[in-house]
């Protein structure tokens, strides 16, 4: 079965300092440290390129795990903030910069914060349809290029990030159950604005991800048979210190929730991933992952250690 | 019919490091240390709990428990 064998992140070197930036807004620090949680946004430099940020989070995969990127099958690229106009995709832009065989399906997919989760079980159930053994599962929205720096309700929470994900058949973690869904009703609470920039009503997503993500944990939970005692650990994605401590609450997993933006923000769909880069641990057997915001949409699955390789 | 003591029980549920069972029904969410954050959790607490619906246009309506009372008794 097709699951994930390594995963490597990577972060631009430039960071705001979000304490300061807070004070134009009139922010204390308080509210920065306990409620945003991100005391630093990192910064991808203004002439690095999406594509750019996704290279370097696969050459990152390839120095600390030693992947041999002559074997892929298959790359995907999650970003809605592509290379250009997103003509051509930039999965190609990537697959060319990589070097990577011309025998390769290459394609993006847009999606949000939810995008890493959902693209696991889209690159699985793509690459084990074909019989292929490798593939790469890239995420690299860059939501610096979209964000009024004027802004106060997005301008404190959003860093630029990338991830890139080792998927084998040899793979020690097995993507179990999972569940995925939208409130499309509410697509234009996150939205690139005609001017541009990213809009966010922010009690809407907030409210959509307080009752969403609990009742689709619950589902994960029961199709799997399991109690939230069984998990390891519960890794949300980043929104914001304020909705990970919420979230926990609500689906009673306190203490089992890592918050890991804080120094660097919310990555959008690198948030999940980078924190499985930071801290799964070898030990572990059962760990959740819940991505949830653009859309608004919702994924989250069980990701489990294979017994094969214990 | 939802009552002041309703609410500050939801704010001591949802909000951290303030005193709920002290706050007076005129004293500002904000200058109690009520941020627009924790105010967002308590509206949702409210509608989950008590069945009210608050449209995003009518939270700038709710800054302090009498005036979240006063709407909430004109909504029913």
């Amino acid at each position: 079965m097709i699951g994930i064998q390594y995963i490597s992140a990577y972060l631009p070197q430039s960071l705001i300092d979000n304490t300061l930036q807070a004070k134009g807004f009139d922010a204390d620090e308080d509210f920065i440290r306990h409620k945003i949680g991100m005391l630093q946004l990192s910064r991808k430099a203004d002439t690095e390129q999406t594509s750019d940020m996704a290279v370097q989070a696969v050459l990152k995969l390839q120095q600390e795990h030693e992947v041999d990127l002559a074997k892929t099958q298959c790359l995907v690229l999650v970003t809605q903030n592509p290379d250009g106009h997103g003509l051509p995709h930039t999965s190609a832009v990537v697959h060319h910069r990589l070097n990577l065989p011309s025998a390769c399906a290459v394609f993006d997919i847009s999606l949000g914060c939810s995008g890493f989760v959902q693209a696991l079980s889209v690159a699985k159930a793509f690459m084990q349809s074909q019989n292929m053994r490798y593939g790469l599962l890239v995420t690299a929205d860059p939501y610096s290029k979209i964000i009024n720096p004027l802004d106060r309700d997005t301008a404190m929470l959003f860093g630029d990030g990338a991830s890139a994900t080792w998927l084998s058949e040899e793979a020690d973690w097995q993507i179990g159950a999972a569940d995925f869904g939208i409130q499309s009703q509410q697509h234009d609470a996150l939205q690139t604005s005609d001017d541009g920039h990213l809009f966010m009503n922010g009690r809407a997503v907030f409210t959509f991800a307080a009752t969403q993500v609990p009742a689709s944990v619950k589902r994960v939970l029961e199709k799997a048979q399991l109690g939230m005692a069984d998990l390891d650990q519960v890794f949300l994605h980043q929104g914001s210190r304020y909705i990970v401590d919420t979230l926990a609450k609500r689906i009673g997993a306190e203490g089992k929730t890592p918050f890991a933006a804080t120094t660097y923000g919310n990555t959008v769909s690198s948030s999940v991933p980078m924190m499985l880069a930071q801290y799964l641990q070898p030990q572990w057997r059962k760990v959740l992952l819940c991505g949830f915001g653009v859309g608004l949409s919702w994924a989250t699955c069980l990701l489990e250690k294979n017994n094969d390789h214990s | 019919m939802i009552t002041a003591n309703d609410i500050r029980a939801l704010i001591q549920e949802n909000v951290m490091g303030v005193d709920a069972m002290s706050l007076g029904e005129d004293d500002n969410f904000k200058q109690a240390g009520i941020d627009s954050l924790d105010q967002i959790n308590v509206l949702l607490a409210i509608e989950e709990k008590h069945g009210y619906k608050i449209p995003d246009e009518d939270v700038k309506l709710c800054k302090s428990i009498r005036s979240t009372l006063d709407y909430l008794a004109n909504q029913k």
